[in-house]
């Protein structure tokens, strides 16, 4: 049996697009941790000024991927980098707004128009 | 009375597929020519059950049969099939048909499969009809602390509030977000006594922890017991870990700005926000979720 593949990275110059194929209910999840580690290393790379997170995939989530989002948001802030997320389905941007995740990042709809906004080095 | 569609471009053939079907009874059949015909008298009424044929003009069986599942699943379609079509069966059986007869045996297995699958169909309708007047729905499970588990149970919860009518997407959504919190916490914040704190931290870590307590005692003795009691009024889901339990006004708001960078308590938050009622035992390692539906 294939393994599941929980996320899908697509690296340009300055940015990174980071999908995530499938919810994620715990970190321990058998191969999401390695897949996880491997995003955070590309995110932290200094060439990289933004990270777009697409949760085009995901009809819902809980606290486990907003506590990703958050993790990925201080790697990112902290050298000056920046978080947006894209193509959120109308219950995750409900999710968003109640953990207040709204005010804290931008979202878009789409992966070009998160791109376009996104500021570049 | 059950209906067929027959399809074939060759009258001599639907001719004779009438007079089989007839002559098996209970069978009211209906025959057109082509695939863009059958696809036009779908569109006036759908029959139980549809035959045909695979080597057409215009519309071969296979993409008649792809045009059928995309818009009506759930009429079975029985192929008939000849010398040299068997490449487009084969196809067309993977697309979604629902069985097959070779032409040559016609007159021996059509009639039969095609009532078999009437039969087939009668049951589903019942067993629909016996669903539908489901009025209340319990059960009680005893897990392991495994978090593999949690989608399926979730899965099987909002299946158990669709049998007693509550089949709004937005609900089921709210509620399988507010399990997922629930059973999640009992598993990794009750019975492996693991916090949020240490994950963010280091999340190796944290999963190295993870797999070591998991087989560890005492935490590999515990277990993760759900209740669910659902009915047309209600639905009450009652998870309870064999942890030392946790104060849950301890928890900092996670909506509160200055929190927002906290690790914990937003499960929970999510838990009270898509949740009509959350209560937590004084003892701290069972919580009750309660969703009420309108009348």
């Amino acid at each position: 049996m294939s393994e599941i593949q929980f996320l899908a990275i697509e690296r340009t110059e300055t940015s990174l697009v980071v999908a995530l194929l499938q919810n994620v209910g715990c970190f321990s999840q058998d191969n999401f941790f390695p897949e996880w580690r491997a995003a955070l290393d590309a995110a932290a790379d200094p060439k990289v000024a933004t990270v777009v997170l697409s949760l085009r995939r995901l009809p819902y989530f809980g606290s486990m991927v907003l506590e990703m989002t958050l993790q990925l948001e201080r790697l990112l802030r902290a050298r000056g980098a920046k978080l947006v997320l894209c193509q959120v389905s109308p219950f995750g941007r409900e999710i968003l707004r109640v953990a207040r995740f709204d005010r804290l990042l931008p979202i878009f709809k789409t992966v070009e128009e998160a791109l376009t906004a996104a500021p570049h080095r | 009375m059950s209906t067929v569609l027959v399809v074939d471009d060759n009258a001599v053939d639907r001719m004779a597929v009438r007079g089989l079907l007839e002559k098996a009874g209970g069978l009211s059949v209906r025959l057109v020519d082509s695939g863009n015909a059958a696809l036009e008298a779908l569109r006036q009424s759908v029959p139980d059950v549809i035959i045909t044929d695979l080597v057409m003009p215009e519309m071969d069986g296979f993409s008649l049969v792809k045009a059928i599942v995309a818009t009506y699943p759930q009429v079975p379609i029985v192929l008939m099939t000849g010398y040299g079509s068997e490449e487009i069966a084969v196809n067309a059986l993977h697309a979604g048909a629902a069985s097959y007869v070779p032409k040559s045996h016609l007159s021996s297995l059509l009639a039969e499969t095609v009532l078999k699958l009437v039969e087939i169909l009668r049951q589903q309708e019942q067993q629909q009809r016996l669903i539908g007047r489901l009025m209340r729905q319990d059960c009680e499970f005893e897990l392991d602390s495994d978090p593999r588990l949690v989608p399926s149970i979730v899965h099987y919860m909002i299946r158990g509030l669709r049998c007693v009518g509550h089949s709004d997407e937005s609900i089921s959504i709210r509620v399988s977000v507010a399990l997922e919190e629930a059973l999640n916490n009992a598993i990794y914040h009750g019975n492996l006594e693991l916090s949020s704190a240490l994950r963010e931290l280091d999340a190796a870590e944290y999963r190295e922890i993870v797999r070591q307590r998991r087989e560890q005692s005492p935490y590999c003795e515990r277990k993760v017991y759900v209740r669910a009691e659902i009915s047309r009024d209600e639905a009450r889901f009652r998870i309870r870990d064999q942890g030392p339990g946790f104060d849950p006004q301890s928890l900092p708001d996670p909506t509160d700005p200055s929190n927002l960078d906290q690790p914990s308590g937003r499960g929970v938050m999510l838990m009270r926000t898509f949740m009509d009622e959350v209560l937590f035992e004084p003892c701290g390692n069972e919580v009750t979720l309660v969703k009420r539906f309108a009348p």
